[in-house]
Formats: C-alpha cells, sequence, structure tokens
C-alpha cells in the first residue's frame, strides 16, 4: 500500500483516523484505569502492613537506582520516537539501528528491575509476606510485564525490516507500537514518583 | 457501500491536525529527552533530606505532571493529532482517577 492509498483509507473513516490508531488510543485509556487501581491499591494500603519490613519500618528504597533505570525508561522513548522519525523518512537503517536500540534499553530497564526484586527479596520483602509486598511486587510486575511485550513488539518490527516487510508505509504499526512504548513511560513516571519518590 | 475518497470526516474540528512540517524534527526531540532527564535528576535532587515535607511532595507532583503531559503531548503527538485521541486519553485518566477518589472515600468511611 503506497501513502497516497494509507491517506485515503485514513480519510475514509468517520473520525478520520486509521481505526487501528483510534483503537490503541482506547486501549490505552483502558490501561490508565488498570494502572490507576494498581496504584490506587498500593496507596490506600500504604503503612497498613503488619509486619516488617515495608518503608519506614527497616526498608528502604534504593533511589539512585531507580532513578537511573527511570532515565534508561526515558531515553527508550527518544529512541522509540527516533525510530519513527526514520521509517517515516524511509531510512531502513536508522530504522532499526532505533528499534534495536529502544529494544536495547528496554531490556536493561528490565534486567534493572530483576535486580531490583532480587535485593528485596534477599531484604526479607516478597509477594506474602505483607501488604507492602504484595501491591508493590503486583504493580511494578504488571509495568514490567508491560515492557516485556513492548521489547517482543519492537523485536518483532525489526525482524519485519531486515526480511522488508515494513515499508514506509507500513510507517502506521511502528507509530502503534510507539504509543504503547510511551504509555509504559508515562506509567513509570507516575509509579516513581508515587511509589518510590513521595513519602507520607 | 464504499465511501468516496473525498468524504471528509464527521467531527472535523476534534480531527484537526498539525501540519507534518509542523510537527518536531529530530533535534528538538532530543531537546525534549534531554529536558525529561534535567526534571528526573532535579526529581533525585529534591528527594534528599533538607526540604520540607509537603512542599517536597507538591514539587514531586507537578515534575512528573510536566513530564507526563510532554512525553504525552510531544512522543506520542497528542499536541499534533487533533482533539479526538486527546479526548479519550483524557477520559482514561479521568476514570482511573475517579476510581481512585471513590476507593479514598470508601476506606475512609469504613475507618
Amino acid at each position: 500500500m503506497n501513502e497516497a492509498a494509507v491517506a485515503t483509507h485514513v480519510e475514509q473513516t468517520a473520525t478520520g483516523y486509521d481505526n487501528r490508531k483510534l483503537f490503541m488510543w482506547i486501549f490505552l485509556a483502558s490501561e490508565c484505569m488498570f494502572f490507576g487501581s494498581l496504584i490506587a491499591t498500593y496507596l490506600l494500603y500504604r503503612g497498613r502492613s503488619i509486619d516488617p519490613p515495608y518503608p519506614g519500618n527497616g526498608f528502604t528504597y534504593n533511589i539512585p537506582y531507580t532513578s537511573v533505570s527511570s532515565f534508561v525508561l526515558l531515553m527508550s522513548s527518544l529512541t522509540m520516537v527516533l525510530a519513527l522519525s526514520a521509517i517515516q523518512r524511509g531510512d531502513q537503517r536508522a530504522l532499526r539501528v532505533w528499534l534495536l536500540a529502544t529494544a536495547f534499553l528496554g531490556c536493561t530497564f528490565i534486567g534493572g528491575q530483576a535486580f531490583e526484586f532480587t535485593s528485596f527479596v534477599q531484604k526479607g520483602v516478597t509477594l506474602k509476606q505483607n501488604l507492602f509486598g504484595t501491591t508493590f511486587f503486583v504493580l511494578t510486575g504488571f509495568h514490567g510485564a508491560h515492557v516485556t511485550v513492548g521489547v517482543l513488539m519492537l523485536l518483532s518490527l525489526f525482524a519485519l525490516s531486515m526480511r522488508g516487510k515494513l515499508p514506509q508505509s507500513s510507517s502506521l504499526n511502528v507509530e502503534l507500537v510507539g504509543l504503547y512504548w510511551h504509555f509504559v513511560d508515562v506509567v513509570w513516571i507516575v509509579i516513581f514518583t508515587l511509589i518510590y519518590l513521595v513519602k507520607v | 457501500m464504499e465511501r468516496p475518497a473525498t468524504t471528509q470526516p464527521r467531527f472535523p474540528r476534534l480531527v484537526r491536525r498539525v501540519e507534518p512540517h509542523h510537527a518536531p524534527g529530530q533535534l528538538e526531540y532530543v531537546r525534549i529527552a534531554v529536558f525529561l532527564a534535567i526534571l528526573t535528576a532535579l526529581e533525585v535532587i529534591v528527594y534528599y533530606p533538607g526540604w520540607p515535607k509537603t512542599p517536597k511532595i507538591v514539587l514531586f507532583v507537578i515534575l512528573a505532571a510536566v513530564k507526563f503531559a510532554t512525553v504525552a503531548a510531544f512522543f506520542m503527538h497528542l499536541k499534533f493529532d487533533g482533539r479526538l485521541l486527546a479526548i479519550v486519553f483524557s477520559t482514561g485518566m479521568a476514570l482511573a482517577g475517579s476510581a481512585f477518589l471513590v476507593a479514598i472515600v470508601t476506606i475512609h468511611a469504613m475507618n
């Protein structure tokens, strides 16, 4: 499908948007409610744990470490948007470089999270230990799962590009994965602030 | 029946877009990323002792809101893609916020 065909297709929808893009935004809106519920649950149960350790009683977050993870995820949003810009220009080589860079940064974030989870377990914080452990691991674990799915989608795009099946006219596919990836990033911005930084 | 190619969107005011040449270029994306990195560094600086608790929390929330809005507006292109998508996404966030408020009120009422 060439660009003119894509443009015509977009004009033919009642909203003026490609239906796939509109659906992705509706999906992201539903994801807001999903993560909103998990964050609300964490905040509501904060300070209600009975058995230590929990923040304020034998446990502290490693803020410098998590800040670096946050920085890595933020920079992955930059590489993702550069990948989109590359395919819109028809620069396949740059597209592959930026897609791989984004996947690499995503893997770095997941590796950092795995290390953090391991160190928490060594400090006695487990999924079953107390309310803090349960709400923290469920929230950040689901976020990590979303990042993992994003990395798989990025690698799929990379494979498609290598096989010559991701032409310039398919830039919407990269845009949709990009929207998902940026959403995962903005969710982490909220989690980092409300869970790690704000002490009530 | 297939619509003619010249069909206009049903809600033209909601889908009005910025022309592609007004969308950010690569250098502008890098500048936005640097801005986000500076805000993250600022959060870490503010985190460490020496700041009163309440202003600290307010500042964290403001910094997070600015970072969130910047990524959504520029990286997710909400600023350039018309209002309908922004309305869809804002509705999700508003519903999430409402559920959160209802949960807080319910818990306080139970206590």
